[in-house]
């Protein structure tokens, strides 16, 4: 058996309610494609060269780095060290609920799914599952409830401690929360405060970023609390949210396999995603892919 | 004079028309941000994209709080008894069709016109007793109260204090006019802020007379919202996470609290200091304000015809209507305004009092009627703007504009069905009808591959197309889900 753990950060520019899940640019959410940005494009990217990718400037304080690495490997029980810091990707995977149309209460699904590693640039593993296997090309609007399960997250989890340790937080309360969107919103004000006038579309860009990140609580909840303490918003709530319980059997197709794997079986793959920052869209994935080895 | 409250049917009229006010600026504010330019194909550099961008969002958030307002109207109609209604006239209407408060229902495009229409609609009362109808908000007098040193932070309680101390004072007045057989027909308010103030002075009052517990008569489970209260506080379901604060009217404390908010996020009446920069007037007299400096008050939005219609309504202006004339246009168009007025019964049915689980109230929202709203009315009304509006493509209106757009068309009155034996099944008809009417559209090859930036490598479709097409896969979901009764849902709760 071969077991291979991963984690870092991937992105997905993709639009938030209430905007529809096709929009390109981000109006009425609070993720945008700003100004000299190109359109969203609603893709899981786990590698920073793919295309797509769009990696946006922090500032001083920093911010993540899109990149997903094996992290530890074991073959048959024994240490792999030739596998770790090998890429993982989900290959134009996107993770979808079409607004409740497919599914409900944001069990998000993954869609499509195909997974690869990838070591020094040669492709050691590449299977695809599907969500139908009698039917690989159906869309995923025929999808029956069985189907989706397979493909969903299973459990939300808020202020969860696992995440900020991945992360880098220091604890998953709110108030932590809350400061690291503050924290952000100094920096790029540092930034922009660099950015020379001529240069207005990153100044556009960085303007309304900082706009964004001034908004952690729930302003428009006048019922609630008071001011400097009504609910937290959600751009600051979803640092530490959790959506995991994914666990696949992968079915189909298998493009590469220099690993030995054995292509008679299922190869499962499980994992969680969160941390979604909102401002660098992009949030963390941590994971297990467990692929039985021939003999 | 102004209508005095002093009866409940009094406070039914009201808040009927109240409600009607309210959805028809959600429409008139949907209408302009729908079509405003969001790409650097349509001239504007993306600088100039990103101010437009920003003003898009503010306008949709005040649209989003005008169904907000819409609901706690509903709400408060709910709570006495009254039936929740969604019925409005189509546009457009006369300029005094709600008298001296001077709101002309028309559709008309994102530009700086509009813009300092929408500013007049939110202001307060203070800054528009002097004008003329129609006639702009003062800027400088603008930019002056939302920049009000003078505000300071008030509690709660302080501010529900002088609600009903400004309630008071209206009903005084109103009651003097009363004894003086001041009539009660029509629009007799100035503007929406003493609309409202009306209502709250009406509650007050028949509180005091009748007692809440005989006000107050309604079911509060008929009522939708979110929130403190709600089965469904902090969840996946909760309704109060979109900018939006539902709450549901139980009692004289709770109708006045939905009054002063409905009064602070619109005109900022007595609003906390803090919260001023968020009040829809300053919203709009800050996109004014930018627009001008900018000069962007005419690039900012598409060429759009004023209020486009598939058909002549006989109760509208129709010297002011401009006919759609293509006929692929004219498809988007009722395929939209079959969607808006599904949503609308959808909508209609969880005010009702048919037979509902919290759990089959949570499907409808999620399944029905968020999606309706976010996956078809907007994209539809998007791709409305940028189609031709006439069959001649060198066509354009009086005023030059070549654009369609969405024209929020209602066929009469929007009615629950009356059989709630069959109501399922009429649903799933009118579903199965858009689906099919999808089909007809794209059937016949691509009737938009040819219009301006249409064309993107490695896609044989326009742009257009795809996204239509995208929308019928979806219609063609829901309707399949519909059939199975949501059993093709997949995980729901954890």
């Amino acid at each position: 058996m071969l077991i291979l753990d991963f984690e870092g950060y991937f992105q997905m520019r993709m639009a938030t309610d209430p905007d529809p899940t096709d929009e390109l640019r981000g109006v009425s959410g609070y993720t945008f494609a700003f100004a000299g940005e190109p359109d969203l494009d609603h893709k899981v990217h786990l590698q920073p060269d793919e295309p797509g990718v769009w990696q946006r400037d922090f500032g001083p304080g920093g911010g993540p780095k899109v990149g997903v690495t094996v992290t530890s490997a074991q073959r048959n029980g024994q240490d792999a060290p030739e596998l770790v810091g090998g890429k993982i990707a989900f290959v134009d995977a996107q993770i979808l609920e079409h607004n409740g149309l497919l599914v409900r209460n944001d069990y998000f699904i993954i869609n499509p799914f195909r997974v690869t590693l990838t070591s020094e640039k040669t492709v050691m593993l590449d299977r695809v599952d599907y969500l139908n296997p009698a039917d690989p090309n159906m869309p995923e609007n025929d999808a029956t409830s069985p189907m989706l399960q397979r493909r969903q997250a299973t459990t939300f989890t808020s202020n969860s401690e696992e995440v900020a340790q991945a992360t880098g937080l220091p604890n998953a309360a709110n108030v932590t929360l809350i400061q690291n969107r503050l924290d952000r919103k100094g920096s790029l004000e540092t930034l922009l405060a660099s950015t020379p006038k001529k240069n207005a579309v990153k100044r556009a860009e960085l303007e309304s970023r900082i706009f964004q990140l001034g908004i952690v609580e729930q302003w428009w909840n006048l019922t609630q609390g008071t001011p400097g303490n009504r609910p937290i918003d959600r751009r600051a709530a979803q640092l530490a949210l959790q959506l995991s319980g994914w666990n696949v059997d992968m079915n189909g197709a298998i493009a590469a396999n220099r690993l030995g794997a054995d292509d008679r079986y299922p190869w499962n793959i499980s994992f969680w995603m969160g941390g979604w920052d909102g401002d660098a869209m992009c949030g963390y994935v941590s994971g297990t892919w467990t692929i039985p080895l021939k003999g | 004079m102004k209508p005095e409250i002093t009866t409940r049917a009094d406070l039914i009229d009201a808040l009927r028309t109240a409600s009607e006010l309210e959805h028809q600026l959600m429409v008139e504010y949907l209408f302009a941000v729908y079509s405003m330019r969001r790409y650097t194909w349509e001239g504007l550099d993306p600088v100039q994209l990103e101010w437009v961008r920003r003003w898009s969002s503010s306008i949709t958030l005040i649209a989003r709080q005008e169904m907000e307002h819409l609901g706690l109207a509903l709400n408060l109609l709910s709570s006495i008894g009254g039936t929740p209604s969604f019925t409005r006239p189509n546009m457009p209407q006369r300029a005094d069709y709600y008298g001296k408060a001077g709101i002309k229902l028309e559709l008309t495009r994102g530009n700086l016109d509009t813009i300092k229409r929408f500013q007049r609609f939110e202001a307060p009362d203070r800054l528009t007793k002097k004008l003329r109808p129609e006639e702009p908000v003062s800027q400088s007098a603008a930019r002056k109260w939302c920049h009000d040193k003078d505000k300071q932070t008030k509690s709660r309680t302080q501010l529900d204090s002088m609600m009903t101390q400004k309630a008071d004072r209206s009903r005084a007045v109103a009651a003097k006019a009363l004894t003086m057989g001041a009539p009660m027909l029509g629009f007799g308010w100035a503007s929406v802020q003493e609309l409202y103030e009306a209502i709250r002075s009406g509650f007050d009052y028949l509180a005091s007379t009748m007692g809440e517990r005989n006000l107050f008569v309604g079911k509060p489970s008929l009522q939708i919202f979110g929130g403190p209260g709600s089965p469904e506080q902090g969840s996946m379901d909760d309704l109060n996470q979109y900018e939006v604060d539902l709450i549901g009217v139980t009692g004289l404390a709770s109708a006045q609290m939905a009054i002063t908010m409905i009064l602070e996020q619109g005109e900022g009446i007595s609003v906390n200091a803090s919260y001023l920069r968020w009040t829809h007037f300053c919203l709009f007299t800050g996109i004014r304000n930018d627009m001008e400096a900018l000069k962007l008050g005419e690039l900012a939005a598409r060429p759009c015809v004023r209020n486009p219609m598939t058909v002549l309504y006989p109760d509208v202006e129709q010297s002011q209507v401009t006919p759609l004339t293509n006929p692929h246009t004219l498809q988007v168009s009722k395929i939209f305004n079959q969607s808006y007025e599904l949503m609308l019964l959808m909508l209609l049915y969880l005010y009702s009092d048919n037979v509902k689980t919290q759990t089959e109230v949570n499907s409808f929202m999620d399944a029905a009627f968020f999606p309706l709203m976010t996956m078809f009315v907007r994209p539809l009304a998007e791709i409305l703007t940028e189609l031709p509006a006439f069959r001649n493509p060198r066509e354009t209106s009086p005023d030059g504009m070549t654009n369609a757009g969405p024209g929020f068309e209602l066929n009469g009155d929007v009615l629950l069905f009356p059989t709630l034996a069959a109501t399922w099944d009429l649903f799933q008809e009118r579903i199965d009808t858009i689906v099919v009417m999808y089909e007809e559209l794209l059937r016949d090859g691509d009737p938009w591959i040819d219009l301006p930036n249409q064309r993107e490598s490695g896609f044989e479709r326009s742009r257009i197309w795809r996204r239509l097409e995208y929308m019928r896969s979806n219609m063609q979901r829901l309707a399949s889900d519909w059939r199975a009764r949501w059993l093709n849902i997949g995980i729901t709760t954890q």
